[in-house]
């Protein structure tokens, strides 16, 4: 039965760890090995980009879970056969491409005078990634019955205190799993930014501008690698905090 | 003081065209085991859901204790409720679980632990081994247990009990009854147990309200609903009865088994219920028929043997092994122990 796990394997490792090695090669000054584009990169200029990313990716993932929670509460425990209906319309827009849908956003921002502002940006951002916040709090929602709100009444708790005791704490598993969901693809996101925002610049457009428009893949590399050990880091911090939370 | 611990005064709801309820009276007495046995669908949840204020009533009133509270939020009352799936608070341990009710009341964290471990300990669960376990590692028994301390450690005035013993295999189930009958004799606490099964009730209860499609069918202790069934459906539901229909010509019963002697005032057509256990088997009774035996059923104390009487099936249990399937015997019973229902 091994032998099943062959091909995902190979394709792993030819097209996922394989590039991930170029990279690294580039990164250290492939053919003449040198550290001097880690030096480059490090200037303040890139840390201003990278905060920009920081700024722009926090700010998409709380306003996520702002909207998705609600939502997500409202599906799960109140719309009981409207239920299925609801779930399809969250998930609807994702049939149709990402780029469609940013195109669509432009649409509407246009007459509103919001192109190429930093709220067009989030806009754009929060309207792409809100289903990776919705869902998972959903799923964790769903699982928690009308009769445990129902005991929690009984036993002297308030529809507020109820939410606070029962109900938010059972959805922390969701909303962990959606805000990083949400926040390492905000964090590398080129394409919004770089189509509603103009001059904004990210971690994601400013790679995308080195690789693809300056032809530089040796900072361009020198960056993502800088990137990469700064989500990789970022997440531990997160994982082991959430790991905490008792699911 | 009030006698009562709840009164319920012809309490009506509906759900959309569905009558859930219709005119409840019902008044439960302090420190009363009582029991609302119904079937499936007749409205006995919506009772108790009722009691606690899950829901609102169309019409009438609910006292607690002997205050209105028809409309108080079910966080204002005061009651305890142990809910069929139990509802226990799968991210909380044990401890943490009974510890709800009191943490919420902001009561101070000494009495919080000494009222946990006490309940803990009413419901015969030790504490050292039980108190720190999630509720995913207890038995269906013990979370049993553990929704049961929960709902007494806020020292409810009235304990509600929504079929808990649904899920449990007959064993425990049977253990569970005779646990729950100690628990209350040891708080005190008025419980109100809704069930569909009439042993449990008969079982645990001071006295117990038979319901059915949402009417009250009678209220007594469980020796009277069980020996003076108010009408036919109450003598079905409860234990085992035979029903022969019969006319009434002036003092005497005509049925298909022959002429029955019977006190009846003013019906034209009844139907008279004969317990299986107060039939007699040997002819030495006020009613004689004469019957073949046509099944006989082994119950380990019991025999249970199903005697056609012309063409009508009677059931009869005797203590005797003796008899064969197809022996002619005579059985009968006295006047004074069929039930007589109008038809």
């Amino acid at each position: 039965m091994r032998f099943f796990a062959y091909p995902a394997i190979l394709y792993l490792l030819v097209l996922f760890y394989l590039p991930l090695f170029i990279v690294i090669l580039y990164s250290f000054g492939f053919p003449n090995f040198s550290l001097n584009y880690y030096f480059e990169v490090m200037r303040p200029i890139y840390f201003k980009v990278l905060l920009n990313s920081i700024i722009l990716a926090a700010i998409t993932t709380v306003f996520c879970f702002l909207l998705a929670y609600p939502v997500a509460y409202y599906i799960a425990l109140r719309a009981q056969r409207w239920k299925n209906l609801l779930l399809v319309l969250v998930i609807l827009p994702f049939w149709i491409s990402f780029l469609l849908r940013t195109y669509a956003i432009m649409s509407i921002l246009t007459p509103l005078g919001l192109m190429f502002t930093f709220t067009a940006v989030v806009i754009g951002m929060v309207y792409d990634y809100l289903p990776f916040m919705l869902l998972p709090i959903y799923a964790s929602l769903e699982k928690i019955t009308r009769s445990q709100i129902d005991a929690s009444y009984t036993l002297g708790a308030s529809p507020w205190k109820t939410f606070l005791k029962i109900t938010f704490p059972q959805s922390m598993p969701g909303v962990v799993a959606g805000v990083i969901l949400v926040f390492i693809p905000a964090l590398g996101e080129f394409v919004v930014p770089s189509m509603l925002g103009g001059v904004y610049t990210t971690i994601g457009t400013i790679t995308w501008d080195l690789f693809l428009r300056y032809h530089d893949w040796w900072r361009g590399s020198a960056i993502s690698i800088i990137y990469i050990a700064a989500v990789l880091a970022a997440l531990a911090i997160y994982m082991k905090k959430a790991g905490r939370i008792e699911i | 003081m009030a006698e009562f611990a709840v009164e319920l005064e012809e309490v009506s709801k509906r759900y959309g065209n569905f009558e859930a309820v219709t005119n409840i009276e019902l008044a439960i007495r302090k420190g009363e085991f009582f029991s609302i046995l119904g079937p499936s669908g007749s409205g006995k949840t919506t009772i108790l859901r009722l009691i606690a204020g899950l829901i609102f009533p169309d019409k009438g009133k609910i006292k607690l204790m002997g205050e209105d509270c028809t409309f108080l939020p079910p966080y204002k009352r005061n009651i305890g409720m142990v809910f069929q799936d139990l509802a226990l608070f799968p991210h909380l341990n044990v401890f943490e679980n009974v510890a709800y009710g009191l943490r919420v009341r902001k009561i101070p964290e000494s009495e919080i632990k000494r009222r946990v471990l006490e309940c803990l300990e009413i419901v015969n669960l030790d504490p050292r081994t039980f108190a720190k376990r999630k509720i995913n590692q207890l038995s269906g028994g013990q979370q049993q247990r553990v929704a049961i301390a929960r709902a007494l450690a806020i020292e409810p005035a009235v304990l509600l009990l929504d079929e808990p013993l649904g899920s449990l295999d007959l064993k425990l189930r049977q253990h569970m009854m005779t646990e729950l009958k100690r628990i209350q004799k040891n708080v005190k606490t008025t419980f109100v147990y809704v069930t569909h099964d009439q042993t449990e009730a008969l079982v645990m209860s001071d006295r117990l309200a038979v319901i059915n499609c949402g009417k009250l069918e009678q209220i007594g202790t469980p020796i009277e609903v069980y020996e003076k069934p108010k009408n036919k459906f109450v003598a079905e539901f409860i234990g085992e009865m035979n029903f022969i229909e019969a006319d009434v010509c002036e003092d005497r019963l005509i049925s298909e088994i022959g002429e029955i002697k019977a006190r009846v005032n003013g019906l034209r057509k009844v139907v008279i219920g004969i317990r299986p256990e107060k039939i007699k088997i040997g002819g030495d009774t006020e009613n004689v028929f004469r019957g073949k035996i046509e099944e006989k059923i082994f119950l380990g104390g019991q025999v249970k043997i199903i005697v056609n009487v012309n063409g009508i099936e009677i059931k009869c249990l005797t203590n005797h092994n003796g008899f064969r399937e197809g022996d002619e015997i005579e059985i009968g019973w006295n006047s004074e122990e069929v039930a007589i229902f109008e038809a």
